[in-house]
């Protein structure tokens, strides 16, 4: 009997218009496939690299730079692209270490509690003062906002402690997560992993829609009587909220933070990392495309004098080669797999 | 068409820095009833519009929606009070498929109220129901990538858009313009339906002779004043806006 070759995308596509109503094994694997390998891979990391501090270390900062990509990726759906993601990390970092080493001595939990519900605060309503700038514009304001909390730190060296920050923050000694660079990676994947389900999640619902549309064209938005404002004010929660966490993780897991934690190339890393990953507001290739540059970079530490030169190249290079991102050719290579019927 | 007034405008005026663009502007719409705004480029037609729907706050004035003082207002709270508009350039949603630029708009509080909608797959059905109502081909393209529309779909996708909320009042602008002659004759009875449904309608237009047809009153505007108000027939004989038009 003759065979004949089909693509499983294909077959799945044409019988449900993209509803995945499957019928098979071999469709049910083709679609949760690479869900359950994505997910088996980081949850088992630590056991792969058999608890190495180092490599957890690499792959936890890797996580929370995924964190802020992620932030950032939720801005890029307005279209408003910030060069200033440092500055969440900066404002929950210094909240930590205000209340925990240099002027009070709280628990690490209530001062997490207390930065998540500090730095959203600040953060959004910076942003509610920066939504009448647009375009270049945001970006300018966005890129001084770190460089202006950096040179603050001179203003108050009895807090801020300067150019020397503050170290010896310290770490969680009750409660879920024992303090490991283990359990620091697993926390950053769950947060991960929820967030790219809750992102599928919302993605055809209201929300999505309306914050597409308010991309496309806020004054028609506007004329339907919706309030542009407060679907903004939502979406810089969101993403301050996220970016917040982060900056809790990064804190807890360096237990140091000072001007160097509020560097241009703090800011850029999950820039470059979304750019690498995807060039649509895709969280999961952005998520991808970081832990790549991340990593990457960090082989590549014995060069470290030449590092802003190796991103650049790397930069070039992706998008030379591959303008759509990374994770769309993923997506292409693997909708090549045939299924041969006999 | 009755006598009660829904839109009532009186002498709103608006300058951008020494230029008067709207200078003691008064109407009045009737419920029911098609008023078109003809008038030389830059005689204010577009700013009148902008200052009722609330995207720009005039000097002076005042606005009434069905007796209710509604200037000042921003503009999300203006349409939801019951003042809809649609734009002179086109700019539709283009991440979205076609009927979701409806959907956009039946998400908003007016439209929840007054359709029972809860969820993004009932507004699909009305948005829908809405498009065909507007000459759309249902089947063919409810869910067609709105970036392949023409633009006299994308036209009547705006006209859509803004009834969604079963607005009191429609501000048309330039409804015609961009439009080929075949896709203008779409647009006319479009919102002649709309009309019959008993919403009123504000057009502006340059393109003459498809609006006068349609309307049953007509107000020319020059240098920001409101210099002529009556029968579309009366227009042609006043040597005044001869003079406008034609120098």
């Amino acid at each position: 009997m003759a065979k004949r070759v089909d693509l499983i995308e294909r077959s799945i596509y044409k019988r449900t218009q993209s509803f995945y109503a499957v019928s098979s094994w071999v469709e049910i694997s083709y679609l949760l496939g690479p869900w359950i390998a994505g997910i088996a891979v980081a949850v088992l990391l630590p056991v792969f690299c058999q608890f190495n501090a180092y490599v957890l270390y690499v792959f936890t900062i890797a996580g929370i730079y995924a964190l802020l990509a992620i932030s950032w990726t939720l801005l890029a759906l307005l279209r408003l692209y910030s060069l200033g993601h440092a500055m969440y990390i900066g404002i929950s970092g210094y909240i930590i270490g205000i209340l925990s080493v240099s002027v009070w001595n709280l628990p690490f939990y209530a001062c997490a509690v207390l930065a998540i519900f500090g730095g959203l605060l600040l953060l959004v309503s910076f942003h509610a003062a920066s939504l009448k700038v647009k375009g270049p514009y945001f970006l300018l304001a966005t890129l001084l906002l770190p460089i202006m909390l950096a040179e603050a730190t001179y203003l108050a060296p009895g807090i801020l402690r300067a150019e020397e920050g503050i170290s010896g923050i310290p770490v969680p000694s009750y409660g879920l997560v024992p303090p490991s660079i283990a359990n620091y990676y697993l926390v950053t994947v769950f947060v991960i992993l929820i967030l790219i389900f809750a992102r599928r999640f919302i993605n055809s619902k209201e929300i999505g829609l309306i914050v597409r549309c308010i991309a496309d064209n806020e004054y028609a938005v506007e004329a339907s009587g919706l309030s542009v404002w407060r679907y903004k004010i939502l979406i810089f929660a969101v993403s301050s909220a996220i970016g917040v966490i982060a900056g809790i993780l990064y804190t807890l897991v360096r237990g140091y933070i000072g001007p160097s934690s509020l560097s241009l190339t703090v800011s850029l890393t999950p820039l470059l990392g979304s750019v690498i990953g995807t060039v649509s507001t895709n969280i999961a290739g952005a998520v991808i495309g970081t832990y790549l540059l991340v990593v990457l970079l960090e082989g590549l530490r014995i060069a470290a004098i030449y590092k802003i030169i190796v991103y650049a190249v790397i930069i070039v290079i992706v998008v030379l080669t591959r303008p759509r991102g990374l994770f769309h050719y993923m997506e292409q290579f693997y909708h090549f797999f045939r299924r041969v019927y006999e | 068409m009755s006598d009660k007034v829904v839109l009532e405008v009186r002498d709103l005026t608006k300058s951008f820095g020494g230029l008067a663009a709207l200078d003691r502007v008064s109407l009045t719409v009737r419920e029911g009833e098609i008023v078109g705004i003809i008038g030389p480029n830059g005689s204010g037609k577009t700013t009148l519009i902008n200052v009722i729907s609330g995207f720009l706050k005039p000097d002076k004035g005042s606005v009434r929606l069905e007796g209710e003082d509604i200037l000042g207002l921003p503009a999300h709270k203006v349409a939801e009070k019951g003042i809809a508009r649609t734009f002179q350039v086109l700019r539709p949603f283009y991440s979205v498929p076609a009927c979701h630029n409806v959907v956009l708009s039946l998400l908003s509080p007016r439209s929840r109220r007054l359709k029972y909608i809860r969820r993004v797959g009932l507004a699909e059905q009305v948005a829908m129901d809405l498009i065909e109502l507007l000459g759309f081909d249902r089947a063919h393209d409810s869910f067609r990538p709105t970036r392949t529309l023409p633009p006299g779909y994308l036209r009547r996708l705006d006209i859509a858009r803004a009834i969604a909320s079963e607005p009191r009042v429609l501000l048309a602008d330039e409804p015609f313009s961009e439009l080929t002659a075949v896709e203008a004759t779409s647009v006319g009875p479009a919102l002649l339906r709309l009309n019959s449904l008993g919403m009123a309608i504000v057009i502006i237009e340059h393109r003459l002779h498809y609006l006068m047809g349609l309307i049953h009153r007509v107000i020319v505007m020059h240098e920001g004043k409101v210099i002529f108000e009556g029968n579309p027939e009366d227009v042609e004989k006043e040597e005044r806006i001869r003079k406008v038009y034609y120098g």
